[in-house]
């Protein structure tokens, strides 16, 4: 399977990447081996198999609507990320 | 030149008001200092799993119900990946191709003319977080992040700004009604798209549209619709290629801007989620769920003026308050006299608050003459203070009329055997002197005589003197 510079762009746009030009051949070749890997898939017999939304045979995996009664505290869940005055530092996003 | 119209559909985003959030147990509602309201599931942390809040999906097929729609028996959440800084996992989980709802409508007049506008499918989906912009640069809330929304997507079948209007109003109080959400644009509870194209009239086509988005009040999807339209015919007549673009609207200039052209469909690469399983909702559940359906808001109007016989204005105050008509009604079961009810109900600014069974006790308290009719504001205080029961606390605070006629015969005997003067003047046609008796009977029995039955007791025993 081939995969060509236009989509290889694509992807890369959507994944927020900046792809250096050197790696572009190699990465696009190594994208093409995965695609090829998953194509196989393409070549089972399907013919009368219900289509499927979930690997596991489960449904229904539903809570109650009741508030949490302990939570934890801003301090805990912003430890690992840089904030100010509560809020998570953003690169600026506008402008 | 050619006449032209406009064809428009909207999406329109409500929130819930369920207790917590869609896939978490953080609360729900709005408020709270930023990142006070979260956890790391709503945070979109690793390692963190979903699960659906049963209410999100109750809810949405409540207000699917009520909107004509058909339910799904099978129905699945969808990962739509796009990144944005208000968005922490970098994808939304939304539904694409089993949405819960399809296929409703809302029927709407506008000058007379009536029209059924189409709802093509409406689905649930996650808030995203909020964006708070300073001196130093963003910073990111996700108080929001998680909060339980439904999508509600309208067919192309507006023509005008003014049946854009009417399909909001008919829906914000359709879904209000029904209780899912109390669909406030101003505080962005509800929140509207407008996808907008023009064709010349007569032309079935559809043709290029520009979607503008985040629309937070009536006035400005009007404002839009009218500044889009006008915009589109400008540039056709001038020759120019419409792009397929998303657009914001400027109330303050009255126009749409550029926000950014659409590049391809398929940007948002929906999957599947692996974290959430089917939704399988059967014909019983669909029965249960529509027998919790409340009747139309103008079906409860004509019950209340004509069967319980209350007057139009206080018919509509409660029906304004869907949460107050349904206690004023599951009230109103056990009680006789409706008005009284309604009147006692609607005098207490903070009426939902109080239990439909202790409105109905109140009612039929004052009806039977047990308590005075100024008493339930004083119980009602009691009862807020204390929460105790309504009877209870009609003998603490002794606010029981009395009843014992015998004991009111011999107060009111007493009381014209000691006032002599009052009874002649009664006797010689001076009616208001019954006003002097009647008080000493008052504060013989400490407030606690029934005025109606004391009256009545005192004229009967002055017209046999």
């Amino acid at each position: 399977m081939q995969l060509d510079e236009k989509t290889l762009d694509t992807l890369a746009w959507l994944s927020r990447l900046d792809i250096p030009e050197e790696e572009t051949a190699a990465l696009s070749e190594s994208i093409a081996e995965m695609l090829t890997f998953f194509q196989q898939l393409s070549d089972l017999d399907t013919e009368g198999v219900a289509p499927t939304a979930h690997i596991a045979p489960l449904q229904n995996v539903l809570r109650e609507d009741i508030p949490a009664a302990e939570r934890l505290d801003r301090d805990t869940l912003l430890s690992g990320t840089e904030s100010e005055d509560g809020l998570i530092t953003l690169p600026k996003v506008i402008g | 030149m050619a006449k032209y119209e406009s064809v428009i559909g909207l999406e329109v985003h409500i929130e819930l008001r369920t207790k917590t959030k869609i896939f978490c147990d953080c609360p729900a509602d709005h408020g709270g200092d930023p990142n006070t309201r979260c956890c790391p599931v709503c945070m979109g942390m690793p390692g963190t799993l979903p699960v659906l809040n049963k209410e999100v999906v109750n809810f949405a097929v409540r207000a699917g119900m009520m909107l004509g729609c058909e339910i799904a028996h099978f129905s699945k959440m969808d990962r739509k990946n796009y990144f944005y800084p208000d968005l922490p996992k970098a994808y939304q989980i939304s539904q694409l191709d089993h949405p819960l709802c399809e296929h409703g409508y809302v029927d709407i007049e506008v000058n007379g003319e009536k029209s059924r506008i189409g709802i093509t499918r409406i689905h649930i989906e996650e808030d995203a977080g909020k964006l708070v912009h300073t001196e130093s640069g963003s910073g990111a809330d996700c108080n929001r992040c998680g909060v339980p929304l439904i999508e509600i997507v309208s067919e192309p079948d507006i023509r005008t700004a003014a049946q854009a209007k009417a399909y909001l109003e008919r829906l914000r109080e359709l879904v209000r009604w029904c209780g899912v959400s109390d669909c406030q644009m101003e505080l962005g509870s509800m929140r509207c798209d407008v996808n907008l194209s023009v064709r010349p009239v007569g032309d079935p086509n559809l043709y290029t549209r520009a979607e503008i988005k985040n629309l937070n009040s009536l006035k400005s999807v009007v404002g839009a619709i009218n500044a889009e339209k006008a915009r589109q015919i400008d540039e056709t007549q001038a020759g120019h290629t419409l792009l397929q673009e998303t657009r914001r609207y400027d109330p303050e200039k009255d126009k749409t801007y550029t926000m950014r052209v659409k590049e391809n469909a398929n940007d948002y690469r929906y999957f599947p989620d692996p974290d959430l399983v089917p939704i399988i909702l059967t014909d019983e559940d669909h029965a249960r769920l529509r027998a919790m359906l409340p009747d139309l808001p103008e079906e409860r109007l004509a019950k209340y003026t004509g069967e319980f016989g209350l007057p139009a204005a206080t018919a509509q105050t409660l029906c304004d308050n869907p949460a107050l008509a349904n206690l004023f009604s599951a009230a109103a079961e056990s009680v006789k006299q409706k008005k009284l009810l309604a009147n006692l109900m609607l005098a207490d600014a903070r009426a939902a608050e109080i239990p439909a069974e202790v409105w109905a006790v109140l009612a039929n308290l004052v009806d039977s003459g047990k308590i005075s009719r100024s008493a339930p504001e004083k119980l009602l205080a009691a009862y807020r203070e204390t929460g105790r029961e309504i009877p209870a606390l009609v003998q603490e605070l002794g606010l029981e009329q009395v009843q014992d006629t015998g004991l009111l015969e011999s107060v009111a005997d007493e009381v014209i055997a000691a006032n002599p003067k009052a009874v002649a003047d009664y006797k010689a046609g001076k009616e208001a002197a019954i006003k002097a008796l009647m008080g000493q009977i008052m504060k013989r029995m400490k407030g606690s005589a029934n005025p109606q039955e004391a009256t009545q007791i005192l004229k009967e025993k002055l017209a046999k003197l």
